[in-house]
C-alpha cells in the first residue's frame, strides 16, 4: 500500500488472474450532497467514462474496450467507484483513463440527467412522472 | 430498496443528506458539476488494483499519468447527518405490508456485522444504522428484544467472518472492493487479516453494542398497506 503526497492511496495485490482497477471517491456519495445538490450523486454516476481531459467519451471507451476491459461505475450514499476489469498485462496501460477530469459537455450532462431521472423513477415511486 | 430508503429517512430526517434517497431525480446541471468538482478529488481517494505483479511500477505509473491535485488542496469535506430516529409511512395500496425497524448502530464495521448476524436472517446493517425488516411486526420485535447469548454471538462471529472472507473469493472485482473497504475501514484485506479482525471482536463488545442499540431511538419505516401498522410510540414501547 502506498499513499501519495497529495492523498491518493494505492493498494495492489498480485494473485488475481485478471486485473480489476477501481478508483473510489469516498465523499462522492449522496450523503455528501449539499441542500441544492439532491440527486447529483446519482447523475454523476452516469458521467463515468464521459468526455474529459481532452478526450471524447468515444475515445475513452474505445481505448478501454480495445484491451478487452469490462467497465463498471457504482455509487450510493457512501461514495462512488469507477473501474474496469481487464487482462493483467493491459491494466496499467489504460488505468489513467479512470482519472480523466470531466468536461461536462452539455450532451453528456443532459443524458446523465435523463438516465438518473429514469432510474430514480423506477426505484422511488414518489418521483414517478 | 424503497423500504431501506424510508428507514434512512426515518433515522436521519427526510431532508438531511443521509436521510434523502440516493435515487433522487431532478439534479440541475450546475449542481451536478459543483458536486463532482467538490467530491471527485484524488486527495482522499483509493485506487485498488488486483493482479498487479509490480506494486512499485504501478505506483510510478500513477504518479506520472494521473493528474495531481493542486498542491495544498484538501480532501472533500464530509457532511454529517445526526441520527435522530423517527417514523416514515408510505401507503401505496399494493396490498402488501413492509415494515423495517432500525436503531443507531455501532461505529465499528466488524462489531456491526457481528451484531447483524445476531439479529437473524432478516437483519440488515448500513453505515450508522442496524435493524430488521419483514412484514411481521411481532417477529421483528422478537428479533430485536432477544439479547444475544454467548453462543449466538460466537455463531454470529463465525458467520460474519465467513461472509467477509467469501467476498475475497468472488473474483477480481469483488476483491478490489474488499481492498478498498480495508483501506477505508483500517483493516487488512488478506484472508488472515480479515479473520483476525473478526476474531478480535469480543462478546463484551457485541453485548455493549446491543445494549447501546436498544437505548437509541427507534426508526420505523412502513410501506404498502399500512393500515394495521401501529405508530412509532406504540412500537417503541416494546423496547423500553
Amino acid at each position: 500500500m502506498t499513499t501519495l503526497p497529495y492523498g491518493l492511496t494505492i493498494v495492489t495485490e498480485t494473485a488475481s488472474l485478471t486485473s480489476t482497477v477501481a478508483l473510489t471517491y469516498p465523499q462522492a456519495g449522496s450523503s455528501n450532497e449539499g441542500p441544492a445538490e439532491a440527486g447529483a450523486a446519482l447523475a454523476n454516476r452516469y458521467l463515468a467514462f464521459k468526455s474529459g481531459s481532452g478526450l471524447s467519451s468515444a475515445l475513452i471507451i474505445r481505448n478501454l474496450e480495445d484491451v478487452g476491459a469490462t467497465l463498471f461505475a457504482g455509487a450510493g450514499r457512501g461514495g462512488a467507484t469507477v473501474g474496469f476489469t481487464a487482462a493483467r498485462e493491459s491494466a496499467a496501460f489504460v488505468a489513467p483513463l479512470l482519472s480523466t477530469i470531466c468536461s461536462f459537455e452539455k450532451w453528456d450532462v443532459k443524458e446523465a440527467q435523463s438516465l438518473a431521472d429514469t432510474e430514480a423513477g423506477k426505484v422511488n415511486p414518489e418521483v414517478r412522472h | 430498496m424503497f423500504l431501506i430508503d424510508q428507514i434512512f429517512a426515518a433515522a436521519y430526517g427526510a431532508q438531511s443528506s443521509l436521510g434523502r434517497s440516493y435515487y433522487t431525480s431532478g439534479a440541475s446541471g450546475p449542481s451536478i458539476q459543483s458536486f463532482r468538482e467538490r467530491t471527485y478529488t484524488l486527495n482522499g481517494a483509493v485506487l485498488a488494483a488486483t493482479g498487479i505483479a509490480d506494486h512499485e511500477a504501478f505506483v510510478r505509473m500513477v504518479e506520472e499519468e494521473f493528474p495531481a491535485p493542486v498542491p495544498g488542496s484538501q480532501p472533500a469535506p464530509v457532511m454529517t447527518s445526526q441520527y435522530i430516529g423517527g417514523e416514515a409511512r408510505i401507503s401505496d395500496g399494493s396490498g402488501y405490508t413492509h415494515v423495517g425497524l432500525a436503531f443507531e448502530g455501532p461505529t465499528s464495521a466488524r462489531v456491526m456485522n457481528v451484531l447483524k448476524h445476531c439479529l437473524g436472517a432478516t437483519a440488515f446493517a448500513a453505515p450508522g444504522i442496524i435493524g430488521v425488516y419483514s412484514g411481521n411486526l411481532d417477529e421483528l420485535s422478537k428479533a430485536i428484544t432477544t439479547a444475544p447469548s454467548t453462543d449466538v454471538i460466537a455463531k454470529a462471529k463465525a458467520a460474519a467472518k465467513a461472509e467477509a472472507i467469501r467476498a475475497l473469493d468472488l473474483g477480481s472485482k469483488s476483491l478490489a472492493y474488499a481492498m478498498t473497504d480495508s483501506i477505508l475501514n483500517s483493516c487488512g484485506f488478506s484472508e488472515k487479516a480479515l479473520a483476525e479482525s473478526y476474531d478480535a471482536v469480543s462478546v463484551d463488545q457485541v453485548s455493549t453494542a446491543y445494549s447501546a442499540m436498544l437505548k437509541s431511538k427507534l426508526s420505523l419505516a412502513a410501506v404498502g398497506n399500512i393500515s394495521n401498522v401501529p405508530y412509532h410510540a406504540t412500537i417503541a414501547s416494546r423496547f423500553n
